[in-house]
């Protein structure tokens, strides 16, 4: 993992939510979190979190162009982000096939286990689901986009 | 591996000898291995589940983990063990990204 959580942290602290706030954590985020622990530890020895991260941003974007309307996926954004994510064609055919099937299979459990996710958490509260899209579109800091405008 | 999952395993393979009964035929012998062979399979199939349980537990429990509320990113909060932030209760990569990198 490359993250460098320490320098922002050190300026957060003094904001820190107190303890007895935590005790009421939202269902979604609960579920959110669960569920990316969950993948996390499914996928270890295959991909690296990065890799996990970036899935969870990709089928994210994909149940926000299945719940909200104002969304719509590029399909040739998507498909070139998920070529990004996972080997490139001449790596992974050099693989041996256990290897390759190992890529596959939890590849594609990954991806269920996060498009689901987003699904039914967008299903509970689809205003704030799609209200929260928006921002993250107009986020500086939002990374690789497969939105295209509607 | 973790401790109680390791306990879980030594548990498994101590109830061994109590569970087969004692080799008096061949055919008796060959059932203790069966039994054997199963009890071994499931101590180890309850300490790999129990050992996932815990890693999923240390990377997300909301209860222990640290929240916080980035200044520069209204109505965004983080958690600092799972590094994930959330904006009104929603996942936010964007601040998932501004905040831990």
């Amino acid at each position: 993992m490359t993250f460098s959580p320490v320098p922002r942290i050190l300026g957060f602290v003094v904001l820190a939510v107190p303890a007895a706030a935590q005790a009421d954590v939202p269902l979604s985020v609960e579920i959110d979190g669960s569920v990316s622990a969950y993948a996390e530890s499914m996928t270890e020895g295959v991909f690296d979190a990065q890799t996990v991260l970036a899935v969870k941003s990709l089928t994210y974007q994909k149940a926000v162009a299945i719940s909200c309307a104002a969304f719509v996926v590029d399909d040739a954004k998507f498909q070139e982000s998920f070529g990004l994510v996972f080997p490139p064609a001449e790596v992974f055919d050099a693989l041996p096939e256990d290897e390759q099937m190992k890529i596959q299979t939890v590849g594609l459990l990954t991806i269920g286990t996060f498009l689901g996710m987003h699904l039914a958490v967008a299903e509970a509260d689809k205003d704030g689901f799609c209200a929260n899209a928006e921002a993250e579109r107009d986020a500086p800091q939002a990374g690789p986009m497969i939105w295209m405008a509607k | 591996m973790n401790r109680p999952a390791f306990a879980v395993l030594l548990a498994g393979l101590l109830a061994l000898p109590i569970a087969a009964p004692a080799p008096a035929h061949a055919e008796n012998g060959k059932n203790a291995a069966a039994v054997a062979g199963v009890l071994l399979g499931l101590a180890l199939k309850s300490a790999i589940e129990e050992n996932r349980r815990k890693q999923d537990e240390q990377r997300w429990n909301s209860g222990s983990d640290r929240a916080f509320r980035p200044a520069d990113l209204p109505g965004v909060v983080c958690y600092t063990r799972a590094q994930e932030c959330y904006r009104n209760n929603h996942y936010s990569a964007s601040a998932t990204r501004s905040v831990f990198g």
